[in-house]
Order: C-alpha cells, then sequence, then structure tokens
C-alpha cells in the first residue's frame, strides 16, 4: 500500500512538473521545474527497478541539461537587457 | 547570471477554446490507451533475462546490465560515443574551430560557487571513478561514471577555471576519440586471431571490458563538458 502511494504521488507530481515547465510565462522559473522533473524522473526509474538509467537521468537529465538551459535563459536576459 | 525573475517571457499563442479541447480530448484519450496498454503487460517479465543470466559468467562481468551494454551488446555502445562525437562536431562547426581554446572562462563567479567547487570537485571525481569500478557488480558503468565527471568539468567552469577550454586543439582531439579509439581497436583486434569482430577473449574479458569502460568513462565526460562549453561566446566575439 505505500508503495502505490509512493507510485501515483510520483505519477502526479511528473504530470504537474510537466504542465507547470509548458505554461510557466517566466522561464526562469520553468528551467527550475525542469530540473526538478529531472529529479522525479530519476525517483520513477528507481521505482521501475532501473538504477543504471536512473544515475544517467540525475545526471544528464537533471544536471547537464538543467545547466545548459539556465545559461541560455542567462543569455536571452542579457540579450533583452541590451536592446534599448 | 539570470535575476531572481527574468524578463524573458515565453511566447503564448492561445488558439481558439475549440481547437484546445479539441487538443486536450485527443490527449487525454492517448494517454487513457497507454493506461489500459500498460496494465494489460503479463505479469511474466519474458524477454532476454533467462539468456543473459546463463551466459553471465562468461560475459567478465558480475552484473547483468553492464553484460549487455559492453559485452552482448558492445556494438551498440560503440556506436552511441559516436553520436556524442557527432553532436560534439556540430558544436565545434557552430564555433569554427577545431578546439574550444577561443571560449574564456566565465568572470566573477562569486566566493560561494568557488569555495563550493574546492569542495565538491574532488568528491565528484571520486564518485565518478567509484561507479566507474562498481559497474563490473553493481550499477554504474561507463556512462554513468562520465556523466559525473561531465558534471565536475562544467562545475569548474562555472567557478572561473578554463578546464576543457585549456586544452590545445591536439589534446583535445586526443581526449575525445580516446573512448572510440580503444574500443574500435578492441572490437577489431579478434578479426586478427581468427574471431569474429567484438568476441572478446574469454579469460580477458573482464580486463578489457575495465579498460573500454576506463577510456571510454573519460571521453564522455570530455564531449559532456565540452558541449557545455562550447555554447559559451567566444573571446573573439567579444566587443571592446
Amino acid at each position: 500500500m505505500p508503495d502505490l502511494l509512493l507510485d501515483i504521488l510520483l505519477a502526479v507530481a511528473l504530470v504537474w512538473l510537466g504542465w507547470r515547465v509548458l505554461t510557466l510565462s517566466d522561464l526562469y522559473r520553468a528551467v527550475i521545474l525542469f530540473i526538478t522533473f529531472g529529479l522525479v524522473m530519476a525517483l520513477v526509474w528507481v521505482r521501475l527497478e532501473a538504477p543504471d538509467i536512473a544515475l544517467a537521468e540525475a545526471a544528464i537529465g537533471a544536471g547537464l541539461t538543467g545547466a545548459l538551459l539556465l545559461e541560455a535563459v542567462g543569455q536571452m536576459t542579457e540579450q533583452a537587457e541590451k536592446r534599448p | 547570471m539570470a535575476t531572481e525573475s527574468s524578463n524573458v517571457t515565453a511566447v503564448r499563442l492561445v488558439a481558439r477554446l475549440p481547437a484546445r479541447l479539441l487538443a486536450l480530448s485527443l490527449s487525454g484519450l492517448i494517454a487513457v490507451l497507454l493506461v489500459l496498454a500498460a496494465l494489460d503487460l503479463p505479469d511474466d517479465a519474458g524477454g532476454l533475462t533467462t539468456q543473459v543470466t546463463d551466459n553471465l559468467d562468461q560475459s567478465g562481468v558480475t552484473h547483468p546490465v553492464t553484460a549487455v551494454l559492453l559485452n552482448f551488446r558492445a556494438y551498440d555502445t560503440w556506436l552511441e560515443v559516436g553520436v556524442l562525437i557527432l553532436a560534439l562536431l556540430g558544436i565545434l562547426a557552430v564555433q569554427q574551430s577545431a578546439d574550444l581554446s577561443d571560449t574564456g572562462a566565465l568572470t566573477d563567479p562569486g566566493p560561494v560557487l568557488t569555495w563550493l567547487s574546492r569542495l565538491l570537485v574532488p568528491v565528484i571525481f571520486l564518485t565518478g571513478g567509484y561507479l566507474l569500478w562498481l559497474g563490473t557488480a553493481a550499477p554504474g558503468g561507463a556512462f554513468q561514471a562520465g556523466a559525473v565527471w561531465g558534471a565536475a568539468g562544467v562545475l569548474l567552469y562555472m567557478s572561473g577555471y578554463r578546464s576543457v577550454t585549456a586544452m590545445g586543439a591536439l589534446l583535445f582531439r586526443a581526449a575525445v576519440l580516446v573512448g572510440f579509439g580503444i574500443f574500435l581497436i578492441v572490437a577489431a583486434g579478434p578479426t586478427f586471431t581468427g574471431r569474429q569482430m567484438l568476441q572478446y577473449p574469454l579469460d580477458l574479458a573482464g580486463t578489457l571490458i575495465l579498460l573500454v569502460e576506463t577510456t571510454l568513462a573519460f571521453s564522455v565526460a570530455i564531449i559532456l563538458t565540452s558541449l557545455f562549453c562550447g555554447s559559451q561566446p567566444r573571446r573573439s566575439d567579444a566587443s571592446p
């Protein structure tokens, strides 16, 4: 029973995070939620008994892609501020 | 870096209400069909788990996932590294240079980031090495270790050190290609002694897998860090 509750909680969190990432208008917050989405996805892989994929998802999906997207938003902000 | 709430907002294309209802209902229908299909899966996993377990002692490692990735299906892992190299070639083509030495380091990292990176990078390095070694018996392996080491490289770059951008063209190419190259030698070597490609000799299988994993993790780390550093503006582009 606790396993089922955890699975339902993870599924609802995934769907809600995905919805918010797509509909937030502030891109900085959307990237932060995308990183959180990657971490919850890593937990889901653990629940599906695939720890190797969970390790790779946490490192690449949440870490590297999150850093890349944050850099992109930062550069977009700089360019937006440079424009008069 | 971006401030608390950036003034970069997404452009919203708002369709009419009937179109949105149609999209929502179609997505809901696909979701319901996927859930029904998932519930309909047989309880017995089936697949090739029995064959993998039967041949595990001949593969040189004791973890079934690593045995599949680096022995039974080593061809796929080898070509995945080739795909990563192709992605790096795309970045280099956009930068129009053979290496990343023209990319400047980030300035003004701040005291917290500097202190944190000095604390974390050795631990990340150790964790990646541990994951690499552990891959033979437990979850871990080359790509996981390479991704963790790549994160260390990105953290170093964000803290003001040049990391992979300090390498000249020759060293950069050697570091990127060593994983693919060693795998090529290990894959093509058996063909010279009368075996098939990628047919490791049984007594050397564990050693060869460890050698291939180490060079693979190193190359993957260099490539992943370069994918991040290569998207930074070049020093020669900076306006005076």
